[in-house]
């Protein structure tokens, strides 16, 4: 038998009775879907940027035997490139150029201005033109790229937020200052969601010269077509005298992203509490609301709606007030944090809000609206009809 | 009315608002998955039951082999921290005169030889690569094949490119386990 439903039209009156009480049940709702939000996008930013499933080609590392866990810590024979090159089979080619990239990865103090007195820790990459077609994920969207012998460098879009600058401090004609010498900004690039984003490109055989390390490199990356990692794998240990160790790009980085999963847990985990205090706050809120009412809800008994009816009814003014937070809270979250910048030990990434990130801070409102209901809808249907109308 | 309308826009918006989630942003799939053509596994038959005769030591044989020579080697699986690579059906081995280092030296592990000198251990490696008949790459499952890490081994196979007299690659069509680590 079907029930009697209260109007829907009583539900939403009821929510203007006490602006107060609305506004802290909107703002309850909008803070844990803000929350929710913050906490969704860094780890999913983080995540995205350290695993960097967008911006892998069919790429394969070589570095120093016993470096495997970190490319800074890597030093190989800078004639390993060369070797390579040429004894292993299936390399990418294309317009007579050979998908090897001779790559220096390190992390160098250096200052704005000779006189600065603060040093800032940068990420570098030497590079040779090859890296850019090796990964085709970095693209230059301002400038050129950095030419050998003239002091000059390209940066990334995040590089700012990982030195801890303003962008304009790093517009194209700026200087940076280290190895006792200004290196002039001559370009931007672009790699999203990539670690690479925040570094800072120059040419190979500068940051050579400038680190005294004219004979070893970091590691020579290799893009396969037709070829496979097995190939690699056994050029490396093959050539034992070269001591290098094959690591697909792909799995390098995510030995990375597993080294950062603790703290991806400890701000879901921080979320969560956050996320449940927020839901305790609208409870509350539901609780002052609904126990000024037991005697309007013992009446709508009397008249005939059953219990079931109140409480749906209740509950359609606690889904609809959380409903309308969690819209607000998405659209602040969209417009304040999405792609902010987040500095971080290997470089810096973007808060990310994507599909998954909005849908679980509009899960979470509703959430708040629906479980805030539930308590106090019970409390108020608890009593007896005649104690209900006798309440003050 | 108005009450109803805001109403009904507030719960289409957030319904919009979660279909557009559920559709919008995909994921793009790793790109960096296999390549070229897929290499055979390497069956239980490349394991030797009997000791092949003629068995030489690497420190022996990686002087005087050259790229064609047919050989039969012995050595002990090891020389680096990973030194077994099923994909690649690739192992390394040491001189089995040469001893792992004692666990108070601290490598990472005792087959890693990472107290030996790196031309003591270039005087005493070789990579061995499992092949077919054919003479095509294998892959390799070493635990179901029974092989590990310090185990003692003797290989046949021919010697493969020689680029200098520091490596000595020997394409291996017969594998006999000696002894365990």
């Amino acid at each position: 038998m079907p029930i009697r439903q209260l109007p829907f039209d009583y539900a939403l009156r009821n929510l203007g009775r006490s602006r107060t009480r609305l506004a802290a049940s909107l703002l309850g709702s909008m803070l844990v879907v803000v929350l929710i939000l913050a906490s969704g996008g860094f780890v999913r930013g983080m995540q995205r940027t350290l695993v960097q499933a967008e911006g892998l080609h069919e790429n394969v590392i070589l570095l120093g035997a016993g470096s495997e866990e970190a490319l800074e810590r890597s030093q190989i024979d800078a004639a390993s490139a060369g070797i390579a090159a040429a004894s292993i089979s299936g390399i990418k080619q294309a317009g007579g150029v050979t998908y090897v990239s001779p790559e220096i990865n390190m992390a160098l103090p250096l200052r704005t201005e000779a006189g600065d007195p603060v040093e800032r820790n940068a990420v570098l990459r030497g590079v040779r033109p090859v890296a850019l077609l090796v990964h085709p994920a970095v693209e230059i969207v301002a400038g050129r790229p950095p030419r050998p012998g003239e002091e000059e460098l390209m940066i990334g879009e995040l590089a700012a937020t990982r030195l801890d600058l303003p962008a304009e401090r790093l517009a194209i004609g700026r200087t940076l200052h280290f190895d006792n010498r200004d290196w002039t900004i001559v370009g931007r690039f672009s790699a999203p969601n990539t670690v690479m984003n925040a570094e800072i490109w120059l040419p190979l055989t500068d940051l050579q010269v400038a680190t005294k390390r004219e004979a070893t490199i970091s590691s020579v990356v290799v893009s396969l077509e037709g070829g496979r990692f097995a190939d690699v794998d056994l050029f490396a240990k093959s050539r034992l005298d070269l001591e290098l160790s094959a690591v697909r790009e792909s799995d390098y980085y995510a030995s990375l992203a597993a080294f950062y999963r603790p703290i991806r847990v400890m701000v879901m985990v921080t979320a969560v509490l956050i996320a449940t205090g927020g839901i305790l706050g609208g409870l509350n809120t539901m609780y002052a609301a609904f126990a000024a009412r037991v005697r309007e809800v013992g009446m709508l008994q009397a008249l005939g709606y059953t219990r079931r009816a109140v409480a749906l009814s209740l509950g359609e003014e606690s889904v609809f007030v959380a409903a309308a937070g969690a819209i607000i809270g998405v659209g602040l979250g969209l417009l304040l944090l999405d792609g902010l910048a987040v500095r971080f030990s290997m470089g810096a990434f973007a808060i990310t809000l994507d599909a998954p990130v909005v849908l679980a801070g509009l899960a979470g409102g509703l959430l708040v609206g629906v479980v805030g209901a539930i308590p106090p809808a019970i409390r108020c249907l608890r009593l007896p009809i005649t104690e209900a109308l006798k309440a003050h | 009315m108005r009450i109803r309308h805001l109403a009904s826009l507030t719960l289409l918006a957030s319904a919009g608002l979660g279909l557009a989630a559920c559709s919008g942003g995909e994921e793009q799939a790793s790109t960096a998955g296999g390549n070229g053509t897929a290499a055979t596994a390497a069956s239980a038959e490349i394991m030797l039951a009997a000791l092949p005769d003629g068995a030489v030591g690497v420190a022996a044989a990686k002087p005087t082999v050259v790229e064609g020579d047919a050989v039969v080697l012995r050595g002990r699986i090891g020389g680096t921290r990973a030194p077994m690579t099923g994909e690649s059906g690739i192992f390394l081995i040491m001189d089995p005169s040469l001893s792992p280092c004692p666990p108070d030296e601290g490598c990472p592990a005792p087959w890693d030889y990472c107290c030996e000198t790196p031309d003591t251990k270039l005087a005493n490696n070789a990579t061995i690569q499992l092949v077919g008949a054919d003479g095509d790459q294998l892959t390799a499952d070493f635990a179901a094949l029974g092989l590990e890490p310090m185990d003692e081994v003797v290989v046949v196979g021919t010697v493969g490119p020689r680029p200098n007299t520091d490596v000595l690659l020997v394409k291996a069509t017969g594998v006999h386990k000696v002894a365990g680590g």
